[in-house]
């Protein structure tokens, strides 16, 4: 069975990276996130290309998406996942520290599922993210080309191999299962 | 989250309209959050005609505050065709375009969520028959859109960020 990422997280900035990883395993809501660094990099995750090329087939369940990165942004990148037939019904919620009133209007105008400011306050964006990762993980229904995940023993993987660390390579974290 | 920090939340709550017509639905969901704060901030009506009503602030709505809700919720009692055109009734609409809608559906098959999403929904649900879990589900809805997600600037009240005084 090919399996899909849970999240695929698109943001810039190693600390909101590392916070919002931190978020997801201690929710164990997360068993696969995969992290990427500006919009061409999220569409090559989407189209399996590149580095991405020898991914499992499949959709995220959700794109969590900064919207201000280099090379391609986040609104770049939100217009055309809207627009790929493909593609456009993958949630993706806008993650960013951006509240200007422009900002929410161009993301909604392109049909963004939803927006979340980061919050100056660690605790509020922890709970923040909480709030956020409860819903669309657990609540919100999964998206047509999401493969679900069978479910795995929280120390063992399919295999009764130990799970390995979370793994750097490069930009690129793999969240293994909490 | 901690008990203060979901109480912080809750008591912040931004405006939602809950489209049902079925009392013991709505009830349920009112009463899925302990303090009230849901029930003081949401509005019920049983159909499209009053959710359209309501959003355009009309007949027995014409004298509410202004302003539309952080979030409409069609409820799972509202029939697909229903909930399908009104969807297609804000999105159409250059006034509510941008309000967020949540869907909640029984049994929804691949196609209706495909084309739920295709339609511009932001969110689908599926309900439960188990009571417990869908009070959980109507929790957690009203904590992200009433709470966490920023709603477009047109909707009543104030930002997120502005309600908790950052």
């Amino acid at each position: 069975m090919n399996l899909s990422t849970d999240i695929l997280l698109v943001e810039d900035d190693p600390g909101d990276v590392r916070l919002a990883l931190a978020v997801f395993r201690a929710l164990k809501v997360a068993d696969r996130c995969v992290v990427v660094n500006d919009g061409e990099q999220a569409l090559d995750f989407l189209h399996l290309k590149g580095r991405f090329s020898k991914r499992p087939p499949g959709l995220p369940r959700l794109i969590l998406l900064d919207l201000k990165m280099p090379r391609m942004n986040g609104f770049e990148f939100l217009q055309q996942v809207k627009a790929d037939q493909e593609f456009k019904t993958i949630p993706v919620i806008a993650l960013t520290s951006s509240r200007e009133e422009r900002d929410v209007e161009r993301a909604y105008d392109l049909n963004v599922n939803g927006y979340v400011v980061k919050s100056i306050d660690f605790s509020d964006y922890r709970a923040t993210l909480q709030a956020l990762a409860k819903y669309w993980e657990n609540v919100n229904e999964r998206p047509p080309g999401f493969v679900e995940r069978e479910p795995v023993d929280s120390s063992k993987s399919a295999k009764g191999k130990e799970h390995p660390p979370m793994h750097r390579l490069g930009f690129l974290w793999f969240l293994s299962p909490c | 989250m901690s008990a203060a920090l979901v109480a912080t939340a809750m008591s912040a709550l931004a405006r939602i309209l809950f489209v049902d017509d079925t009392p013991a639905e709505w009830q349920l969901a009112l009463a899925s959050l302990a303090d009230g704060a849901l029930m003081e901030q949401t509005t019920v009506v049983k159909d499209k005609d009053e959710a359209l009503d309501f959003l355009h602030e009309r007949g027995s709505f014409r004298r509410r505050v202004s302003g539309l809700p952080a979030v409409v919720v069609l409820g799972p009692n509202v029939r697909r065709p229903t909930a399908m055109s009104l969807l297609k009734d804000i999105r159409s609409d250059a006034t509510l375009r941008r309000v967020p809608v949540v869907m909640i559906a029984t049994a929804p098959d691949e196609e209706t969520v495909r084309s739920a999403y295709e339609q511009g929904v932001n969110s689908l649900i599926r309900t439960h028959d188990d009571v417990q879990i869908r009070a959980e589900r109507y929790a957690a809805l009203a904590l992200f859109w009433g709470w966490a997600n920023e709603p477009p600037p047109e909707s009543v009240g104030q930002p997120k960020s502005q309600r908790l005084g950052q």
